[in-house]
């Protein structure tokens, strides 16, 4: 039962997303490159639509927003809908394209730089007035940018996440 | 075998729940506050043991990409801060005279004298799209949403006067969510004592100065470097709380209307110690 339960991806996937938290509210909001506060949540997200599916990437994008939501000050609820949608995005594409698709660290740079744009025109619509300026364009650089740096241990521990579910055998990992 | 429109449905499902959070997120339900109060106050700690053990990184990093800018900040500060010391050799006289005054004239009264909560803000910023600032304190030390919340300022206000940096918009037991004034969605009645004019002051976002609309729209008297402060009349705020000093003074093109700009008295962006002010005054001791 117990050697059940650790298989379980929803379980493995906890640790992580508490992890991404406590990072985000430490080391991410201190360490600003560029003045840029860097996405660890969103970095999951899209790990989590490349590794584990459309489901499955769906389900922990989801998570992982609505966890960072809950500890932020930002709408609650908007981090888990972009994300989910840029997961199950993600995940649709890469189904899509022939055997390897584009490389990981072009997708996670291409899909976190949409995610960041569809959180900002999501929040104006739930009336946010302060999001869509110039300044947006330097957060999106910059946050695509580091997810796309740093994507490699972010699919490694996805994958360990997943390491039981159909679509993350079938890829070899 | 999986149904194949499987996914479609997650992903419609996860959108509606996601959308349902939010609208509830939107009107206040209790639940949802209820939950992000309880999980602030677990990952609120955590987050600040985690900057600590952080702390080397965080050093190492701003030593090696901030340090040319920390030297211009210390510059400039320590010019600011020899002009502030010649005013305020110049105002300690005064401030005997303006309580006598107060008294006088019955007038309400002066941030210096409400009972106040004093807290750190929580380093950091965890988001590029936060319009708050957290603290370290919550309803357990007297801090109860609708606070206005200063810059942290001594008794007498002889060596630094109360400026308005926000106002308290959602507590738990050990912590507190300040919006700035920066923020779109807030607005101040304030004053320009030295014009005689009257207006409302709104944010226009993070690091930009307020939008202020006069009472008297074509003000002759209005010009850069007046202090702006609340005026507390039926306002949620008390009088005479410095909000900022006028930048610019533009006419609305083809209308009568001055557009005043006010650039905060403090930088919102590197806080560390601010005071929820009961404002009305409640029974409750603060901690």
């Amino acid at each position: 039962m117990l050697a059940l339960i650790a298989r379980s991806p929803w379980i493995r996937l906890v640790p992580v997303v508490a992890t991404v938290v406590v990072l985000q509210l430490s080391l991410a909001a201190t360490v600003r490159p560029f003045g840029v506060t860097v996405d660890l949540a969103l970095l999951v997200a899209v790990a989590a639509g490349l590794v584990a599916g459309q489901e499955k990437g769906a389900i922990a994008a989801f998570v992982a927003g609505l966890a960072v939501d809950l500890v932020l000050s930002t709408p609650l609820g908007l981090s888990a809908l972009t994300y989910s949608v840029v997961a199950y995005l993600v995940a649709t594409v890469q189904r899509g394209l022939r055997a390897g698709g584009f490389p990981a660290r072009v997708t996670m740079f291409v899909a976190s730089a949409g995610a960041v744009g569809l959180w900002a025109v999501l929040a104006t619509l739930f009336g946010r007035q302060d999001v869509l300026t110039s300044r947006l364009v330097r957060i999106t650089l910059v946050v695509a940018l580091a997810n796309a740096l740093v994507c490699r241990p972010a699919l490694a521990t996805l994958r360990w996440v997943f390491a039981s579910t159909p679509e993350v055998s079938r890829r070899g990992s | 075998m999986r149904r194949p429109g499987r996914p479609r449905i997650t992903i419609i499902v996860l959108v509606l729940a996601s959308i349902t959070i939010l609208t509830l997120d939107f009107r206040g339900a209790g639940i949802v506050g209820g939950i992000r109060d309880g999980v602030g106050d677990v990952f609120g700690p955590v987050g600040d043991g985690a900057q600590r053990l952080f702390r080397p990184v965080t050093n190492v990093w701003n030593g090696a990409f901030g340090y040319d800018d920390l030297e211009r900040e210390n510059e400039a500060l320590r010019r600011r801060l020899e002009g502030a010391q010649a005013e305020v050799a110049a105002a300690r006289g005064t401030n005997g005279e303006i309580a006598e005054l107060r008294a006088l004239l019955k007038l309400g009264a002066p941030a210096a004298s409400l009972p106040r909560a004093c807290a750190d803000v929580v380093d950091g910023r965890p988001s590029n799209f936060d319009a708050t600032i957290e603290l370290t304190k919550g309803s357990a030390q007297g801090i109860a949403v609708g606070d206005p919340v200063v810059s942290a300022f001594d008794d007498g206000g002889a060596t630094s006067a109360p400026v308005l940096v926000g106002r308290v918009v959602g507590v738990s037991r050990n912590r507190a969510e300040v919006r700035l004034v920066t923020d779109p969605v807030v607005q101040i009645g304030v004053a320009i004592p030295e014009a005689g004019n009257r207006g409302l002051a709104q944010g226009t976002g993070a690091g930009q100065p307020l939008d202020v609309r006069l009472l008297e729209s074509d003000d002759p008297g209005m010009a850069p470097g007046l202090v702006v402060k609340t005026h507390g009349d039926a306002s949620r705020y008390p009088p005479d709380l410095v909000v900022g000093t006028v930048s610019a003074v533009a006419r609305v093109p083809g209308a009568p209307e001055l557009r005043v700009r006010v650039q905060p008295a403090v930088d919102l962006g590197r806080l560390s110690v601010v005071c929820a002010l009961q404002y009305p005054p409640r029974d409750v001791t603060p901690g």
